[in-house]
């Protein structure tokens, strides 16, 4: 067969993997935003409440890609977890679309979606009183329906809140999370 | 368009077989993976085996199974620790076909692959999906050595994820020996 032929074969194979269109061009882009520093729950104020808006709080990397977002890919909630009380706690995170204003540990678990959690915290004095959170751990504790809320609000507005909630029935925890942040993966078209 | 195309290509790889030796090669290969706009990994080593049946001077299939190691990611996200993701790792089986070109001891041969690849990540779900791939190599032999070839390839692996896809550039050295041939007709 000629060069010629060959080329053109080349070609036809170049142009059918080209025709599978936009999965060529896309990418995962990581983008993230800080947590109030620090966050602070103990049994007498037993949540935080912390409105998100995309545009605002991460920037560039979401506005740039926000019409093209397909997916989050990626998920992870950051920090250091410190409890100076003498009773173990845990933090779990709730999300709610928009703008809410829960104000009440039982509302917010009625109302929102939990979107990560629960990971414990020792009591002060303990091997764990402080743990600095994995990436890797973290990302395997999030709850697919609330990273569905947060993807949906992602293509939507980018508005919506989230809760960081302590432990129920624990009165002797108070846990601090400092530069405490939430990471995600956004999988967008170019 | 790509049933179309397979089945032109399947058409040319059977017309060209009937007329040609058959040979029948294993080989091995290593190399650099480098993530393509992909924020969540770093480059890393893939690895690998094909075993190539040459269908005729133009064309060779080959099957092969790759076994990626992506680095990790390391971010600080502007505070006191820095956090690290692992990178994943990414096998895969499928199979090329690749379209010779030159003569002689050395070859230059396009070529475009389909396979099955899953997607490993600590803390993630495993992803399973169809990719696609291809590339450039320049392969070569040495008169001393019959039946032993080298190439070089560089290489760009899509892996379909919903109507997205996390991408690849694979640079690989491999080395192939060809140990069945069928008698010319």
């Amino acid at each position: 067969m000629k060069l010629k032929t060959r080329w053109m074969v080349a070609g036809l194979a170049l142009v059918a993997v080209l025709a599978s269109g936009c999965i060529i061009t896309s990418a995962q882009v990581l983008a993230h935003f800080d947590l109030p520093n620090p966050v602070h729950i103990d049994a007498s104020d037993d949540h935080e409440r912390v409105p998100v808006d995309l545009a605002e709080d991460v920037g560039s990397d979401y506005s740039d890609n926000k019409d093209k977002l397909e997916d989050v890919t990626d998920l992870a909630v950051l920090g250091t977890f410190t409890n100076t009380g003498n009773e173990a706690g845990q933090v779990t995170v709730y999300i709610t679309p928009g703008n809410t204003n829960y104000t009440t540990a039982g509302e917010i678990t009625s109302n929102g979606t939990l979107l990560w959690g629960p990971t414990a915290i020792g009591p002060a004095g303990s091997p764990d009183e402080t743990v600095t959170i994995d990436w890797d751990a973290s990302a395997a504790l999030f709850n697919s329906a609330g990273k569905q809320i947060l993807i949906d609000e992602a293509k939507g507005d980018g508005q919506f809140t989230i809760y960081t909630v302590g432990t129920a029935n624990a009165p002797g925890y108070d846990i601090q999370i400092t530069d405490g942040k939430v990471v995600l993966v956004l999988d967008a078209g170019l | 368009m790509r049933k179309l195309f397979t089945l032109a290509a399947l058409a040319l790889i059977l017309t060209a077989a009937s007329a040609n030796a058959v040979t029948i090669g294993v080989g091995a290969f290593g190399g650099l993976s480098i993530p393509i706009v992909n924020d969540l990994s770093t480059q890393g080593s893939v690895f690998g085996v094909r075993a190539p049946v040459g269908l005729s001077t133009m064309f060779t299939a080959e099957p092969f199974y790759s076994q990626a190691a992506l680095g990790d990611a390391e971010e600080s996200f502007g505070g006191p620790v820095t956090y690290t993701r692992d990178g994943g790792d990414v096998t895969g089986f499928g199979a090329n076909l690749l379209l010779n070109m030159g003569g002689g001891s050395t070859r230059f041969f396009p070529f475009v692959g389909i396979g099955s690849y899953k997607i490993e990540r600590s803390g993630s779900e495993e992803i399973s999906e169809v990719g696609y791939n291809f590339g450039l190599g320049l392969g070569f032999g040495l008169p001393s050595l019959p039946g032993l070839s080298f190439d070089v390839r560089g290489e760009a692996v899509m892996i379909k994820t919903g109507d997205t896809s996390q991408k690849l550039g694979n640079v690989t050295a491999g080395v192939t020996y060809k140990f069945f041939s069928t008698p010319t007709p």
